[in-house]
């Protein structure tokens, strides 16, 4: 049972990754946008922020990366929305600036998604770089 | 050459003979005379002493040859003059015909160092004269191979795209009777092994006072310039192509993350359906309405892109834009959200132009949805008809903004507004300010095709908070003004 923040501009993926969520138990609460989001990470704690890659603009990332400078950040778990070669290509350029844990590629089914959760939320910010989907 | 003995030696050369003659007469005439002194005392009847008859003699002698003497001093003085006069006249003639061939030879090194060709013909059309550039141009061997040749069978006889050019239409023929210039800015030349030549000329007639002697042509080589036009052209295609292949990249990177967000939603919908025992019906039926509001996403994603690529064969007819916007009202009534009121100005006279209903009716409600969109917290639209003079020169446009009056359509909310920046990027395929899942990002680029197909052009005025009104401008088929 883990508090997540949800970030995605799409209204109808947010509630399916939200009902996915749900059925494991977690408080799951929504942002459509990355100033949202970073309202929402000043206000509460999280234990994982899972974002998608909204191409063009990256401001959900920009407020993140903001996060990676606090001492107990929560995990991240990144989403693309494209073709998994670019997502591999956002992952090397985003970890020069951020560190996140996975980066998953959409449609993604309930159960990679429930095994990439679990799995992030039980190990160690990672301090070296991360794994490719 | 002149030198400076010349003067002197020309002197000489006139004085001479004229010296040697007068010699020659008075000569002959102190022989003549001699004799007749004798006879002249004979006939005196006088009788005379031989001795004194000697003296006498010797003293009409003496007396014959002092006259003829000073006579010919003074003959050879005038001699002398008129030599003198004579040689002078020669040596300026001289001088002066140095002056010209210098001048000519000057003429003819200036004429032969340009990179024109330069020819003259007479009234007839034959060649009177032609620098070095024109017979290297021509690929003769030098101007001498073109003196006398009828210049307009010889290279100007055929038209560039081969049809056969009668020397009475040419246009450098006929300057000898119209004596006004002519400057061709394309034309073909023809070279003596048969080859083109593109040229650019202007052709001036040869006046001598008031009448008019001939022709002179000056004519450059296009070949360099035309090779550059052509790589050019290759050029600019290349580039549009491969601005076309990354629109279309873009396009594409655009189209897949839609899909992967609806294809995402129906999946994960339908998985939820699965997974979830025991279930509320209500949040089922929620499920399953989610799974087909993704489906007519992905419906329209298809038709917009269609829409956008294909080259549609739209049916242009008369359209009265009044009575579209009053179609179209239940339908835009319908687009609005409940906060958002819908607005009419019409203009007073009916606007006719050549457009697809339908097409415009499809620009129109993709307006109306960016409006909806720009006002979350409600506010109101306003579209209009309205008539122009002239299409704004800062407007947005295919190629050219139309010419003359222009009917307008436009629409205006009370949103937040669009900046500079931004301003410039909407038209982007895909470039969209509202996130994922509102719209397509396609539909301005829709307009702006549309627009374009229609020869028309969009206008958008907008400060950040102030609105936006975007006026689409189509060339008005009849004029109905107000009387203002």
């Amino acid at each position: 049972m883990a508090s997540i923040l949800l970030i995605d501009d799409d209204p109808q993926v947010r509630s399916v990754l939200e009902g996915f969520l749900n059925h494991d138990g977690h408080l799951v609460i929504c942002a459509d946008n990355g100033k949202e989001a970073f309202r929402l990470l000043g206000s509460r704690r999280f234990d994982l922020v899972l974002t998608d890659i909204v191409m063009p603009e990256q401001d959900g990332f920009e407020v993140i990366s903001n996060l990676t400078l606090q001492p107990d950040r929560p995990r991240i778990i990144a989403i693309s929305g494209g073709s998994s070669r670019l997502s591999q290509q956002m992952l090397l350029s985003m970890a020069a600036k951020i560190r996140i844990e996975r980066v998953l590629a959409k449609p993604i089914s309930y159960q990679q998604l429930s095994a990439a959760v679990t799995e992030v939320l039980t190990t160690a910010i990672t301090t070296t770089q991360p794994q490719a989907p | 050459m002149s030198t400076p003995l010349q003067p002197y030696r020309l002197f000489l050369q006139h004085f001479a003979p004229l010296a040697f003659l007068i010699t020659l007469l008075a000569g002959g005439f102190w022989l003549i005379e001699q004799h007749g002194h004798q006879s002249l005392l004979d006939g005196t009847g006088i009788d005379i002493k031989p001795q004194q008859a000697r003296q006498l003699l010797d003293i009409f002698n003496t007396h014959q040859l002092e006259t003829i003497g000073a006579a010919t001093i003074i003959a050879l003085l005038a001699a002398a003059l008129i030599a003198w006069y004579t040689a002078r006249s020669r040596l300026n003639q001289l001088l002066a015909e140095q002056e010209n061939r210098e001048q000519l030879r000057k003429i003819e090194l200036l004429l032969d160092s340009t990179l024109e060709g330069i020819y003259a013909v007479d009234c007839v059309g034959l060649c009177t004269m032609a620098n070095r550039s024109c017979a290297q141009l021509l690929g003769y061997d030098g101007p001498h191979n073109l003196l006398g040749r009828q210049m307009h069978e010889l290279i100007h006889h055929t038209r560039p795209d081969g049809s056969p050019y009668p020397l009475d239409e040419c246009k450098i023929h006929t300057i000898v009777g119209t004596g006004s210039a002519v400057t061709t800015l394309n034309d073909v030349f023809w070279r003596k092994d048969g080859s083109s030549l593109p040229v650019a000329y202007t052709a001036h007639p040869i006046k001598d006072g008031e009448q008019i002697i001939g022709a002179v042509c000056a004519f450059m080589d296009l070949s360099e310039q035309k090779q550059a036009e052509a790589q050019m052209t290759q050029l600019e295609d290349q580039l549009r192509q491969a601005q076309k292949m990354e629109a279309i990249g873009q396009l594409a990177s655009g189209v897949a993350h839609d899909f992967n967000n609806i294809l995402q939603v129906i999946s994960g919908n339908t998985q939820l359906l699965q997974i979830v025992e025991h279930g509320d019906l209500n949040t089922q039926q929620h499920r399953l309405n989610e799974i087909i509001k993704a489906v007519e996403r992905g419906v329209n994603l298809t038709r917009a892109m269609l829409a956008f690529a294909r080259r549609q064969a739209i049916a242009l007819r008369p359209v009265e834009l009044n009575d579209l916007l009053l179609e179209s009202v239940p339908l835009a009534r319908n687009l609005l959200a409940k906060t958002q009121r819908l607005e009419l100005q019409l203009y007073p006279k009916p606007l006719t132009v050549t457009a697809d209903a339908t097409l415009l009716q499809q620009v129109l409600f993709n307006l109306l949805t960016n409006a909806r969109d720009a006002m979350p917290e409600g506010g109101t639209v306003t579209i209009g008809t309205a008539w122009s003079d002239q299409a704004p020169e800062q407007a947005v446009a295919g190629e050219q903004p139309p010419a003359g009056p222009c009917a307008l359509l436009w629409v205006q909310d009370t949103g937040h507004g669009i900046s500079a920046e931004i301003r410039d990027k909407i038209f982007e395929p895909f470039f969209s300010t509202k996130g994922v899942g509102k719209g397509t990002g396609l539909g301005l680029a829709m307009i702006y095709g549309t627009i374009k197909q229609h020869h028309g052009c969009i206008q958008i005025e907008s400060e950040p908070e102030q609105g936006c009104r975007v006026s689409i401008y189509l060339p008005c088929i009849e004029q109905h003004r107000t009387s203002s």
